[in-house]
């Protein structure tokens, strides 16, 4: 007996479909992968199973769940089981907490009001619930308030609120996409844990194709507002040809080369870097946090750097003192290039946040160039070098699609010739689809100009996938650095470890 | 705010303004309803006086509309102030958060606490009443709420990686202020502008009918608040026109405002 | 944390209590020249100008007139009225049983009218709802407080004689008599603040509907009302928290010019007749009073706020 049988959902807004005939069925103890590009209709999918679609959108289809069939757009039986009967969580633990309420209150809320239980005796179901997903069992967490913990921690007492009234169906909407490697891999285990211990059924759904490898027993591909085929993992050759094709994307050989770097770039020795916590008080010392401790590198010509670490290890902190946006605390760096303007450029994670709202794509590509006309022949040189077709340069960033964007913003940081490339998480926010198309122009444009690029990233599969070398930072430090190949075979920090442990292998999916 | 309801406000603003512009050509006419002539005092509206005449023989039509310059003129002078000060201070305070900016927004919040009124008295200690007085003090108040609003706008402007981009393409400071925030905020400025302009009418209203305003013979809407008060039994007429007159202009600054900010917020807009 | 709180700000009121007296002193006593021939005229005989200068301490240097005064001040003492003849702190002690009250039952009835109607505004957003309080409020806030105040007298006062047109039968008179002459005044300055508070309750209440906290708490199978008054309201009100915070300089001086339209002697007039009798003892103090309880009521605000929200009150620390 299926949890839930969904079938012909279609969802319209006043112009347009924007679903098609979706149905699929989860079964009890099963993780149903959703995956597809942003705006696929995947997170539309997970709204209408909660009844929590916007209203402004038109919704038709049926689903039968609690043997029990009823129209999608049947509010009252949503609200019935919403929370109850279905939980859901969100990719965003930290905005989908109530920033006044503590994390304990947020798991005992649903208990007390929709559950019928008394404060205390939901307090008390509340730590227990904490408890079964993994929170530290100590009173201090209970009562911290969302700001006061990490990500990995909110999104588990996200899932113990979503959870607390023991509900037979879980959606997870991008549930690990915020989160660091390691952190990630503990929460998919714990989801894998729960289907497997309580027999709940989970609908999964992601855009990153190796968290969805890792624990989904099923995957659908969504496209365009369609289910474009469902398939068991791991994948049987020839049943899926779609995604299949996803899942070759994920394991491209490596791009690296071991290069002999010609000539150094740039050297940093010995660099330490403090920021100051909370206000300044007017008679006592500030307290400070260490964000980089005694770092030493050095990048070469026509070489790809890979900077890992996970959030708060210091790996902006890197990329600001080398753009000259920051200064370190102690130490130097030492360039053996002469000082120009555009030495050094920079491509950020949010490509449409890079560039002006109101200025053409064209005007923001030229920034750099000391003066250049409009129709100047670098602008297009530029674009046609990132593969950026000529007729968007004189449209707005939010006319772009984001791989778009980020070309644009790479044609601006090569505009200039720099000797030095930093990519701060270039592909994060981008597409599954797409991120392998911007390695590949990167690789091209290092080969093109002998760049020396600095990739920052958190996903360690990119960086395998371009960079020459690899360097691991951990808290400020760095643990590991050499050629890429003799670090994946020989990893010797265990850090290192622990991250390639977690790294979203595609193992399982390979056929 | 709907465009529908921005549309009539600044309509009926282009309409004052193409009035006023030919307001020399009568103005003899009107100049002449503002002397005092006793015999006709309190008369009701007829056809001499469209509007009736006050307790000292003037017209009431020639009041409003003189009151109105007063007004504006004053509320304009405040905003001046308040913008050409106040402006470049938000900015500055926003490029970065340096010991400038932390003194600019304690300034801020220090200016913030003398109400319009309190400065008026003070300053009328100093020059006695006038148009200079008034606007003066409401001036003053505006330097913060200008300050304050151009740094909220721009502040998080900032941070964002278009600016790290620009400060890459070898762009100081003052180059990005100009090229990439101000533009940005402009339109905020231009709504809290339109904002101020509004609330200077009000402020002067009030501080003219409390005397610390415009001094007569200069004819005010506050003064002639004041002075239709004690008639309210006989001529309730005489409170009404002014009050009106405010009110209609306030809302009409106002809500151009309110629209203009509504579309410097994209979120407001859709959300 | 609590107590290094509490004491920067203590340390920046006092900063900018100090700073408010220098202006004062100097826009009031330095800058206009010499306070004893402005009191008495230009035509008055040298003798009597230099008792007055002595009397008032005017022969000493500015650095000690300041002190003295500023001592005073600490002391409460505000110095002698020139034209009563008595302490300016009995002066204001007697006028504050008007002031106070009015301004108090004032910003309370503000809140009164714009949280609820903000609110409704803001959760019917684009609805006929909506508009009617939007539209209400807009012409709200274009009325001038004198005018509603004359206004509210032609209707109540002068038309149904329900109310006092003006006057001030003292606290000693009853209880009811003195709120009944103070009603009209309060709802004539509540009017136009409510009007601008409710615009920032209404897109509070907007903002934090949309925020990603109420889908949560949605998903957690909360009902609407619940989501409101456990969710949305709480977010939406620290910011009008602040908002009320500064409205109180609007208050405290719509209190001064509405309580010389309904001629209550109240501090307005103590003021504006210190202003025509050149009494510049009183107008310090005045000034000084209305300027220090902005100061004041400012910061007793930003504290609150400060201790009602977790993220301000306790640092967030960074776990890894």
């Amino acid at each position: 007996m299926s949890i839930l049988t969904l079938s012909h959902l279609c969802v319209e807004d006043a112009s347009r479909p924007i679903l098609t005939d979706v149905s699929f069925t989860i079964e009890p103890g099963e993780i149903l992968g959703l995956i597809g590009a942003s705006g696929s209709g995947k997170s539309l999918t997970a709204r209408a199973l909660a009844g929590l679609l916007p209203k402004n959108l038109k919704a038709k289809g049926s689903l039968v769940f609690k043997d029990h069939t009823t129209s999608i757009d049947d509010q009252r039986s949503f609200a019935q089981w919403r929370g109850q009967d279905i939980g859901l969580i969100f990719q965003d633990p930290a905005g989908t907490f109530n920033p006044l309420m503590t994390l304990g209150d947020h798991v005992a809320e649903p208990l007390q009001l929709c559950g019928a239980l008394s404060k205390s005796d939901a307090r008390d179901e509340a730590r227990h619930v904490l408890n079964r997903v993994g929170f530290p069992t100590d009173i201090d967490a209970f009562d911290r308030y969302p700001h006061e913990v990490s990500g990995g921690q909110r999104q588990r007492a996200m899932i113990a609120a979503a959870l607390a009234l023991k509900p037979r169906l879980l959606i997870a909407d991008e549930p690990t996409t915020a989160l660091d490697v390691t952190i990630e891999h503990d929460i998919l285990m714990l989801l894998r844990r729960l289907v497997n211990e309580e027999g709940l059924g989970i609908l999964l759904i992601s855009h990153d194709l190796s968290a969805l490898a890792q624990i989904a027993d099923r995957v659908a591909l969504m496209r365009d507002g369609q289910i474009r085929e469902i398939a068991a993992l791991p994948l049987k050759t020839g049943t899926a040809p779609e995604l299949e094709q996803l899942f070759a994307m994920g394991h491209k050989p490596s791009l690296h080369r071991a290069v002999s770097p010609d000539h150094s770039i740039v050297h940093m020795q010995a660099i330490r870097k403090s920021y100051p916590l909370g206000t300044k008080g007017l008679l006592r010392k500030r307290e400070e946090r260490l964000a980089l401790d005694d770092v030493s590198l050095t990048l070469n010509a026509g070489e790809i750097t890979a900077l890992v670490g996970e959030s708060g290890s210091g790996k902006s902190s890197i990329a600001r003192i080398l753009a000259g946006l920051d200064h370190a605390y102690r130490g130097t760096h030492t360039w053996f290039e002469p000082e120009r303007i555009g030495r050094v450029q920079m491509v950020f994670q949010d490509p449409t946040g890079s560039l002006n709202p109101r200025w053409p794509i064209g005007k923001s590509i030229a920034e750099p160039l000391a003066n250049a006309a409009p129709e100047d022949n670098r602008i297009k040189q530029a674009a046609n070098e990132v593969g950026l077709d000529l007729s968007l340069l004189d449209r707005f960033p939010h006319q772009l699609s984001g791989g778009q964007a980020q070309r644009a913003a790479i044609a601006r940081a090569i505009i200039v010739r720099p000797s030095l490339l930093i990519l701060d998480e270039p592909i994060s926010a981008l597409d599954f689809e797409i991120r392998d198309q911007i390695l590949s122009l990167l690789d091209q444009l290092r080969a093109m100009h002998g760049i020396a690029m600095l990739f920052i990233t958190h996903d360690l599969n990119a960086a395998i996938r371009i960079a020459d070398r690899l360097v691991v930072l951990d808290q400020g430090r760095i643990v590991e650095a050499g050629a890429m190949a003799s670090v994946l075979a020989a990893p010797a920090h265990a850090k290192t470890r622990a991250m390639l442990n977690a790294a979203p292998a595609l193992t399982r999916a390979r056929t | 705010m709907t465009p529908r309801t921005a549309w009539i406000a600044a309509l009926l603003l282009a309409v004052f303004i193409a009035v006023y512009a030919v307001v020399p050509t009568v103005s003899e006419i009107l100049n002449r309803g503002l002397a005092i002539s006793l015999d006709v005092r309190l008369s009701p509206p007829s056809h001499n006086h469209w509007l009736g005449t006050d307790q000292l023989g003037r017209d009431s039509l020639s009041m409003v509309v003189f009151g109105c310059l007063s007004s504006l003129s004053v509320a304009l002078m405040a905003v001046i102030i308040g913008a050409s000060i106040g402006l470049p201070l938000g900015l500055l305070a926003s490029a970065r958060t340096s010991i400038m900016s932390t003194v600019i927004l304690r300034l801020n919040d220090f200016i913030f606490a003398f109400p319009a009124l309190v400065t008026a008295i003070l300053i009328h200690t100093l020059f006695g009443s006038g148009i200079l007085t008034a606007g003066l003090a409401i001036g003053l108040f505006n330097i913060p709420v200008f300050a304050r609003t151009i740094y909220g706008a721009a502040r998080p402007i900032w941070t964002k990686d278009f600016i790290r981009a620009a400060r890459l393409a070898g762009k100081g400071n003052l180059t990005i202020a100009m090229s990439h925030v101000l533009p940005l905020v402009a339109s905020v400025a231009l709504a809290q502008i339109s904002t101020q302009i509004g609330l200077g009418i009000l402020a002067e209203a009030g501080l003219s009918y409390v005397g610390i305003g415009v001094t007569p013979p200069t004819p005010s809407w506050g003064r002639m608040l004041n002075e239709a008060q004690t008639l309210i039994a006989i001529a309730p007429r005489l409170a009404l026109i002014p009050g009106v007159a405010i009110a209609l202009f306030v809302f009409m600054f106002t809500s151009l405002g309110d629209y203009l900010s509504d579309l410097a917020d994209p979120k407001r807009r859709d959300g | 944390m609590l107590i290094r709180v509490l004491s920067q700000r203590l340390i920046g009121l006092f900063g900018f209590f100090v700073l408010a007296s220098i202006v004062i002193f100097l826009v009031v006593d330095v800058l206009p020249g010499d306070p004893a021939t402005l009191m008495l005229g230009t035509d008055a005989r040298p003798d009597t100008l230099n008792a007055l200068r002595h009397q008032l301490g005017l022969d000493k240097p500015l650095i000690i007139q300041y002190f003295s005064w500023a001592s005073g001040l600490v002391r409460l003492d505000f110095g002698t009225s020139m034209t009563y003849a008595t302490p300016v702190l009995t002066l204001i002690a007697e006028r504050l049983p008007i002031s106070l009250p009015l301004a108090a039952f004032s910003l309370i009835l503000t809140a009164l009218i714009a949280i609820p109607f903000g609110a409704l505004a803001g959760l019917k957003k684009d609805a006929a709802t909506d508009r009617i309080i939007r539209t209400g409020m807009q012409i709200s806030l274009a009325i001038p407080n004198i005018w509603l105040a004359i206004v509210l007298v032609l209707i109540f006062a002068v038309s149904l004689h329900w109310l006092p047109a003006g006057g001030f039968p003292g606290w000693g008179a009853g209880v009811w008599p003195a709120v009944r002459s103070l009603l009209l005044p309060m709802v004539a300055l509540a009017v136009p603040q409510a009007a601008i508070l409710a615009r920032i309750v209404r897109a509070e209440v907007i903002d934090k509907s949309q925020e990603n906290f109420v889908l949560g708490a949605r998903a957690r199978g909360l009902s609407d009302q619940a989501i409101l008054l456990r969710h949305i309201l709480p977010n939406a009100m620290l910011p009008v928290l602040s908002v009320m915070g500064l409205q109180c300089a609007f208050l405290i001086a719509g209190t001064v010019i509405v309580e010389t339209g309904f001629s209550l002697p109240g501090l307005g007039r103590l003021i504006f007749q210190a202003i025509n009798q050149r009494d510049m003892p009183v107008v310090k103090g005045v000034a000084m009073l209305l300027v220090g309880s902005v100061i004041l009521i400012n910061s007793v605000v930003d504290l609150a706020a400060t201790l009602i929200d977790p993220r301000l009150r306790r640092r967030g620390e960074a776990l890894p």
